[in-house]
């Protein structure tokens, strides 16, 4: 047996040390920027634990019928915004896939809006169109929508991609024509992809619906916006317990039928 | 002499990357020839085959197929020409997602309009025809198992359905048994030997195995580095012209496995 020792990989110490050294450092130059104290934080911690187990518990639970309706809002919200997203998400994916688009011009343009949708946070979509549609249902859903669009026109387009290119090139050898390359040849290979990312675009709705109601987009957001300044936190503490069952459902739902397509 | 059904005039290919893969290929295929075409991978074959039925457009020359010049069409014409055309890949390039019959279906598609194939509207007799077909291969009985439940040498035989569906008069065969084992490769020479023959179809296969080149071609065609350097009969094709096929440089060993996918993709 050899003593000597054998290294798994070139050794390279000092770019390790001065990688490490380099991250120590921003973070105290940030941490003191934004004048981030750790002593402070943990000061906070028993007035935050003693207000959450005062005001926010036991959550409410008679509010349930009365926050029922809003929460109903905030699921149709998210289903239809989800719904209506992915058929817009799945045309605009075809348009700017490298291995389908139609045009080059049109890839760059559907891709630049695709991104304008997704890099602006729905939130600030909710702010924007507030002025517009007025504060309600319809204003969130817009925001979800695009918001919808931008990230799952994205997530369509890689999926897309990604896909054999193999069992194209039989459809285009028989004779197929664009569209029936499309039909024949693209969508079938990549259903589960898009149907998972849909269903990930759900969980997700549900969630920024929560937020975007607080700015004014309705559904429950709104609602738990409405019970803290009426400092009713219980009532609050009720709603965000509904939201987080809501999204755990749906999570459960999705990897059930994750599982039963592939 | 028979009629030429196919005729291949000086094509050159050369892909954006600048690989030379045809440098001027000429030959005829006349009704009722069953050719093979030998060469080391990245010798062109690939892409001789795919000019053919123009998924890959050659940089000059011209293929002229039953007397229309091929690089010429519309994409209307052009579904004409290759609906006639049925192909059949080393990779079987099915969708894995369909099941069997879907598969073989898909070569009716050159045979409809958009409307119809977008929602399937596949005619009873295509539907039947494709199950007679898959008869005849010995998969009646897996007409509605998915296409990635099959072994290799099932898929191919679907491959060789899907072809025949198109009811082709001219069958291109790229490398179909280079990823099988030596018994079902034989299976799968057979049933594309025999197909052929009976429905009267001119064939041209690209191999590797000079073995079956010669147990099954009335004619050889040897290509290397772009270009013919044997158009015989198999009797005619000695151990030196072999030699001389697959010897190699040493700079085409260190390019050939890396260009050909690429060159496909495209």
């Amino acid at each position: 047996m050899q003593s000597e020792y054998l290294p798994l990989k070139k050794e390279k110490r000092l770019i390790t040390w001065m990688g490490v050294a380099a991250v120590t450092f921003t973070a105290l130059v940030t941490g003191c920027i934004s004048e981030f104290n750790v002593l402070e934080a943990f000061r906070v911690i028993p007035g935050v634990l003693n207000f959450i187990f005062t005001d926010f518990l036991p959550p409410a639970v008679k509010s349930v019928p009365e926050l029922w309706p809003s929460l109903l809002d905030t699921i149709y919200m998210a289903i239809i915004s989800t719904i209506t997203g992915a058929v817009i998400s799945l045309i605009f994916a075809l348009l700017c896939a490298d291995t389908t688009a139609p045009h080059p011009l049109l890839k760059v343009t559907v891709r630049a809006l695709a991104s304008v949708f997704r890099n602006i946070p729905e939130l600030a979509w909710t702010i924007i169109l507030v002025p517009a549609f007025g504060i309600g249902k319809t204003v969130g859903l817009m925001a979800l929508l695009i918001g919808s669009v931008g990230s799952m026109t994205r997530f369509f387009t890689e999926s897309i991609e990604e896909i054999n290119q193999s069992g194209i090139e039989a459809v285009r050898a028989v004779g197929g024509s664009y569209w029936l390359v499309l039909k024949s040849g693209v969508i079938p290979q990549c259903i589960p992809a898009l149907v998972a990312w849909t269903l990930y675009n759900l969980e997700l709705n549900v969630r920024s619906s929560t937020v975007i109601g607080m700015v004014g987009g309705g559904g429950i957001g709104f609602y738990i916006l409405f019970t803290i300044k009426l400092f009713r936190y219980d009532h609050a503490a009720m709603a965000i317990l509904a939201i987080a069952v809501v999204v755990i459902l749906i999570e459960l739902l999705s990897k059930n039928i994750r599982e039963r397509i592939i | 002499m028979m009629r030429s059904i196919l005729s291949v005039k000086d094509v050159k290919k050369t892909y954006r990357n600048g690989t030379h893969a045809l440098r001027g290929v000429s030959f005829d295929i006349h009704e009722g020839e069953f050719v093979a075409i030998i060469g080391s991978s990245g010798s062109g074959k690939s892409t001789l085959l795919r000019c053919i039925n123009q998924l890959v457009k050659q940089t000059q020359g011209s293929v002229i197929f039953k007397g229309t010049a091929v690089e010429k069409l519309k994409n209307s014409e052009m579904k004409k020409i290759r609906r006639e055309i049925g192909m059949i890949f080393q990779h079987y390039n099915l969708i894995d997602r369909l099941t069997v019959i879907q598969n073989v279906l898909h070569g009716r598609l050159g045979y409809m309009n958009d409307f119809q194939g977008i929602f399937d509207l596949y005619s009873n007799e295509d539907r039947w025809n494709a199950y007679h077909i898959l008869e005849r291969v010995g998969l009646e009985n897996e007409i509605y198992k998915r296409a990635d439940q099959l072994s290799g040498g099932q898929k191919q035989r679907v491959g060789i359905a899907r072809a025949l569906a198109q009811n082709p008069s001219f069958m291109l065969a790229d490398e179909p048994i280079a990823s099988l084992d030596p018994v079902t490769s034989s299976v799968i020479m057979e049933y594309l030997y025999r197909i052929c023959r009976e429905d009267k179809i001119s064939a041209i296969v690209s191999l590797h195995q000079v073995d079956f080149a010669l147990k099954y071609a009335t004619r050889i065609i040897g290509i290397k580095q772009g270009l013919i350097i044997f158009d015989g009969k198999p009797k005619e094709l000695t151990d030196s012209v072999i030699d001389q096929i697959y010897v190699k440089g040493k700079d085409e060993l260190a390019k050939t496995e890396l260009i050909m996918p690429e060159a496909i993709a495209i």
